[in-house]
């Protein structure tokens, strides 16, 4: 119905390559007033670059965009915003020591001959998020303020001229799951007041929940586009995946002969909450810890590495009793390995090499505690390089010169080199290709196989999928699931509290 | 000066691609090296007592001194910290050499414990910094104070003559034409060419300063690290205090106040990065040498203290930017084929 | 709202009074020194304040404890306080030296282009002002003259020179200035040349005007470098500059202040050049005194007796207070020591002359006041 209206903001044909990879091919995407579009896909499918075009961050090499039918040029961000057209970028830019009005009104404070009053910018702010049914607390400091008001406060500081499109890229990766229900129910009321609203995601549920409809993006084509209401999540599964997905396809041993790898015990956390906790990790096996950010399945995982410590609960590798770890290096000698979310702050040393990162924790292996032994570090390198097919120019390169997916199978290759008893990943494979999503997957699965404890936390749905043997579904600081096989595609369902 | 700055690329460019795929050294110690040869080739076509061994001599002399404090404070760049306390370090310990000379304990005793006294004073700048989170550049900047109020107090802000006899050995000539302190920091260096290079906890400084939350959740010992390298600094600081008195057979407070800028300019001209992480011994050597031979060449042309002041500061300018012109072309020559670029999240990391 | 207006103010106010309390706290750092009047001798009802360059340095220290037992033993109040070095603590002194309303201020300004204000600040309060060392416009100047000094130096290098042989021929005079400390400063070593130039044979002679803070090489045997305040660095630069003179030259090495007469001179001992070298420093230390008596090399230190400064400036505060009036420039003593005469004005304690040196024409006054008869004893 709407459809055949002419649209508000198009793509025609547009097309973009970068080097050797064709981003987007022939893409065709109009966008309507008081709709909500998504575009979904999986990381490289060519949403994002999609969403950056059409706030010119990029330029297409062919084709057009339309406005109200007339094709435009949009020269850089600022041309965008000429047009009326807003980007709420993944990393939000804001001054954090500032309060929420000042933020809101930064650039364009009321001002009466150069004075302005914090008494008029906080009205002039609060008459803002008034209009759009937002509740902020105008006084606090940016910095306190939850992540999904943080991105509203964005929003707000886009449609103060009256924005006649917003595009969020990947709002809710960050948000608890209240937060995103926040965040929507104020993007609802957005697209009521007449603006184009497009987001881009890769999570099926907010999908299905919060656009009125949906571009499937897959290899830079748009595969599908189709009414959020006329489709399921099975299809849009299928269609972003490009085949039928089954759990099943995958064998499973029987869980009875598994021995238990890590169990912990009466663990638990007042702030932030985790209720009483006791899990045996099966040896062999890997368990997803799948729930919303804050559900607590970070804060556990967290604490089985020692960066955030536990105070209360016991905790046994391989059957054999260990202290709780009060830090990394107390988990590290316990034979746990971690490998955190951030890779490029939390994981690798950007300014080392590749050598270096892959042997940095494990040189010790090949010399004494003291004396580094170049010639063994080489080659417990290029042993790494070439088992986990890391695409490197030398084993000298820098590691911040790699892409992401090869950045981040350095720093798995690094944490595998101790050949840990457990390995417990946080969003092993955010960030990155296709292609390198799979051979992590690969190279975690096999690992696990070998015998050893592979515990995971994603807020990635289908990779939980993919990557689970047994999954442990958290909500609220509590495991409400703890599921095998078929059952685990209710997982979400779980998650999010709600019974379909 | 500029138009000789800018062919030096091209020159040396050959050669310097040959050293990159060889040792990989980063394009400031190739920038920073063609800089160094450059200005020696200007000095000794200039003046004709520039390439003679006494004034090698001379510039051994006055580098190896400024070259001590340097190294630490290049040491302390790479965790990641700051060090100003060296200006307060140099003169305190300096004053305490001679009065404790001068009070009659041997020399060595003295020796080891103005030494102490250093790694002493360096192991509180390292704890203040780690273990109360306190900013390098504000703690260090109160222990400057402190020990600089100290030689003060020690002195009663008078110069003391250093009056022991063999006190002084360390600025005794050798058979080799230079100072027995020149030897000890030749010495100091390689060392610490060997420890930063071949040593785990070398290496350590160079994860720590790079990256300080992958280290910490890697389980590395990072405030141990990090406060090391406080203590190396401060011992070395001690030490041309040391050098300084044996060299002007006296000691004052007021010697040394300088020092913390040079050795920053210092480190920095030879590739030390103020954000931590990156950095060495051959590139601070460059740096020292640079430094070194442009006061000498310019005083052996007896340019005026004022335009002294204005050609280093060029040369620093010069020098460092040329390594920040260079440092995008080498990033592309050795990125591999983007064969899985990745158009959504490139998260491109600010060079260094 | 009200509440909230209320706590900012309450901030405020604290942030306010503390920044004041700190501010009052860092300027008035020296006060509080009151010199009480010695018991016995005829007690002069007249208040006086005196502001020191700097208390922490050694050579400005001595001023202040000259200052408090000259006028404690003429029955005086005494106020003391120290500018730091420092051109804002000065003015801030100024203001509570004031609010005593004694009869004389003696200001040692770091720095003579704030001499209006600080005039202006004494003239209101209607006390008396003198400026000791560095002038400060409307008070009457208590001062050495550097000129003075450097001549004193360059007759007595000339005297070494000519009686040994030393000609423009053989000799090259090598000199560490303080470039960027000042054209005052640097008189010292400009007249010092001037002299051995228009007494000594075959040195190339110059107008004052062109040895400026820039100039680096006056003849073939003139050397200038810039040798800064300290020990390490004259050291440096004349290890430099050295290179530039032959080997078979002897050398004349002087310089602004004893520090960099010490550094230069290790420099020269250094290069295995002393044997045909001399130096004369420049202030008195206690340290080139001891130079002066035990350094055959050493031939003359010019001593600006910086110890009894402080007798000179209360005896000059008392002929103020008593309505004298005094020359635009009164001069502060100092005497040329060589190895002949420095026991005339020492003994084994270096540390202060035994006795002051005769009066000159713009200083007679100062005598016959009781203050400076009150020296040593």
């Amino acid at each position: 119905m709407t459809a055949d209206h002419q649209p508000d903001i198009a793509l025609a044909g547009v097309c973009r390559t970068y080097g050797s990879t064709r981003a987007l091919i022939d893409v065709d995407l109009p966008l309507h007033r008081g709709r909500i579009a998504a575009l979904l896909g999986e990381n490289g499918a060519g949403k994002s670059t999609a969403a950056k075009i059409l706030c010119g961050l990029e330029t297409p090499d062919a084709g057009q965009v339309l406005i109200d039918g007339r094709p435009v040029t949009i020269a850089g961000p600022r041309g965008a915003h000429a047009l009326g057209i807003y980007l709420i970028p993944q990393e939000l830019a804001f001054v954090p020591d500032l309060t929420v009005a000042e933020n809101i009104t930064l650039g364009w404070a009321p001002h009466r001959r150069g004075f302005t009053s914090r008494r008029s910018m906080v009205a002039a702010a609060q008459d803002q998020a008034d209009r759009f049914g937002f509740d902020l607390s105008m006084r606090q400091k940016m910095k306190d303020l939850a992540l999904a008001d943080v991105q509203m406060v964005e929003i707000l500081k886009a449609l103060r001229v009256g924005a006649r499109a917003i595009v969020l890229d990947e709002p809710t990766s960050s948000l608890t799951e209240d937060e995103s229900a926040r965040l929507f129910a104020a993007v609802r009321r957005l697209a009521a007041e007449g603006t184009s609203v497009t987001f881009v995601s890769h999570r099926l549920d907010e999908v299905l929940d919060g656009s009125d409809q949906v571009h499937v993006f897959r290899d830079g084509r748009i595969v599908e586009t189709v009414e959020t209401a006329g489709t399921t999540r099975d299809a849009l599964l299928e269609s972003m995946l490009g085949k039928p997905f089954r759990v099943s396809a995958r064998p499973h041993r029987a869980d009875a002969d598994r021995p238990s790898g890590l169990g912990i015990g009466g663990w638990r956390s007042d702030v932030p909450l985790l209720e009483d906790t006791t899990v045996d990790f099966r040896a062999g096996e890997v368990t997803v810890l799948y729930g919303l950010r804050g559900s607590g399945s970070d804060l556990l995982v967290e604490g089985l590495a020692g960066a955030r410590p536990f105070r209360h609960g016991s905790m046994s590798v391989d059957g054999r009793a260990v202290t709780r770890p009060r830090r990394p290096g107390q988990a590290r000698r316990a034979g746990i390995a971690h490998v955190p979310p951030d890779r490029r702050r939390q994981g690798l040393m950007m300014n080392l090499s590749v050598e270096e990162n892959l042997v940095l924790h494990i040189r010790g292996r090949t010399s004494g505690r003291v004396w580094r032994s170049p010639r063994g570090e080489s080659r417990l390198a290029r042993d790494a390089i070439a088992a986990y097919r890391v695409r490197v120019a030398s084993p000298r390169q820098l590691v911040s010169e790699l892409s992401g997916g090869n950045q981040q199978k350095v720093l798995l290759a690094g944490r595998l080199g101790q050949q840990p008893r457990v390995l417990v990943l946080q969003e092993p494979t955010r960030g990155v290709d296709i292609g390198a999503r799979d051979e992590i997957h690969r190279i975690l699965r096999d690992y696990a196989l070998q015998g050893a404890t592979a515990v995971v936390s994603t807020s990635d749905f289908e990779e939980a999928l993919q990557l689970a043997d047994r999954m442990l579904v958290f909500r609220h600081g509590r495991v409400v699931g703890d599921l095998r096989g078929d059952a685990m595609t209710t997982a979400l369902d779980l998650a999010k509290g709600s019974s379909t | 000066m500029s138009d000789g700055a800018g062919s030096a690329p091209g020159a040396l460019g050959t050669l310097g691609r040959v050293l990159t795929e060889r040792a990989r050294p980063s394009p400031v110690i190739v920038g920073a090296g063609s800089l160094c040869v450059l200005l020696v080739v200007a000095f000794a076509v200039s003046t004709d007592r520039f390439l003679t061994a006494d004034n090698a001599g001379v510039v051994a002399t006055q580098v190896a001194v400024l070259g001590l404090v340097t190294l630490g404070q290049m040491i302390v760049l790479l965790a990641g910290g700051f060090d100003i306390s060296i200006s307060g370090v140099v003169p305190l310990s300096a004053v305490l050499y001679v009065t404790l000379s001068n009070a009659g304990m041997p020399t060595v005793v003295v020796l080891v414990v103005v030494l102490l006294a250093g790694a002493l004073i360096g192991t509180v700048n390292g704890l203040i910094v780690t273990k109360l989170k306190v900013n390098p550049l504000i703690a260090t900047l109160g222990t400057m104070s402190v020990c600089q109020g100290f030689a003060f107090v020690v002195t009663d802000g008078r110069t003391v003559p250093l009056e022991s006899a063999g006190a002084g050995f360390l600025a005794d000539r050798t058979p080799f034409g230079v100072p027995v302190f020149v030897l000890v920091f030749i010495g100091i260096a390689a060392a610490l060419f060997v420890y930063l290079k071949w040593t785990i906890p070398g290496r350590a400084l160079y994860a720590v300063g790079g990256g300080p939350e992958a280290a910490r959740l890697a389980g590395m010992r990072a405030d141990l690290t990090k406060t090391s390298a406080f203590a190396i600094s401060a011992t070395l600081a001690a030490l041309a205090g040391i050098v300084l008195s044996s060299q002007l057979l006296a000691g004052a407070p007021s010697v040394g106040a300088d020092m913390t800028l040079t050795s920053i300019t210092a480190a920095v001209l030879g590739g030390a990065s103020l954000h931590g992480g990156i950095g060495g011994v051959p590139g601070t050597l460059l740096g020292i040498v640079i430094i070194g031979t442009l006061r000498d060449g310019l005083a052996l042309l007896e340019v005026s203290a004022f335009y002294q002041l204005v050609a280093t500061g060029f040369v620093l300018l010069i020098a460092v930017s040329m390594a920040q012109l260079k440092l995008p072309a080498r990033r592309r020559r050795s990125r591999p084929a983007p064969e899985n670029h990745v158009p959504d999240k490139t998260y491109e990391r600010t060079a260094r | 709202m009200s509440g909230f207006g209320r706590r900012w103010g309450l901030a405020t106010a604290s942030v306010v009074v503390l920044v004041t309390a700190s501010a009052c706290g860092s300027a008035g750092g020296g006060a509080g020194g009151t010199a009480a009047p010695a018991s016995g001798t005829a007690k002069k009802d007249i208040k006086i304040a005196y502001a020191n360059y700097a208390d922490n340095s050694p050579l400005f220290a001595p001023i202040t404890t000259a200052v408090k037992t000259s006028a404690a033993a003429a029955g005086m109040n005494a106020k003391v306080y120290d500018n730091k070095g420092t051109a804002e603590t000065t003015l801030q002194n100024a203001q509570l030296m004031v609010q005593d309303k004694p009869d004389v201020v003696i200001e040692y300004s770091p720095d003579s282009a704030i001499g209006k204000s600080l005039f202006t600040v004494f003239d209101r309060a209607g006390s008396k002002c003198i400026a000791l060392n560095v002038p400060v416009e409307g008070c009457p100047w208590l001062n050495v003259i550097n000129k003075n000094l450097g001549t004193a130096a360059g007759q007595m290098a000339s005297d070494y020179a000519n009686k040994n042989g030393w000609t423009g021929a053989n000799t090259t005079v090598l000199l560490a200035n303080s470039a960027r400390g000042g054209v005052e400063v640097n008189d010292t070593v400009r007249y010092t040349y001037l002299t051995v130039a228009d007494k000594v044979p075959g040195f190339t002679k110059i107008t004052p005007e062109q040895f400026t803070e820039s100039t680096t090489r006056i003849a073939a045997n003139a050397i200038v470098v810039d040798g800064g305040n300290t020990l390490d660095s004259s050291f440096a630069a004349v290890q430099a500059a050295l290179q530039n003179i032959p080997n078979d030259q002897n050398i004349i090495y002087s310089s602004v202040n004893d520090d960099t007469a010490s550094g230069g001179w290790r420099a020269i001992a250094e290069a295995g050049r002393e044997k045909t070298s001399v130096v004369i420093g420049e202030g008195g230390s206690e340290t080139a005194l001891k130079q002066l008596r035990d350094n055959p090399q050493w031939i003359g230190e010019v001593d600006a007796l910086v110890s009894v400064w402080g007798y000179y400036a209360v005896a000059m505060a008392d002929a103020l207070a008593a309505g004298v009036k005094p020359p635009a420039l009164t001069e502060l003593p100092f005497v040329a020591l060589t190895k002949d005469t420095i026991n005339d004005y020492y003994t084994d304690d270096l540390t202060s002359p035994k006795a002051l040196p005769k009066p000159v024409d713009s200083n007679k006054y100062l005598f016959g006041r009781g203050i400076l008869e009150s020296y040593r004893k």
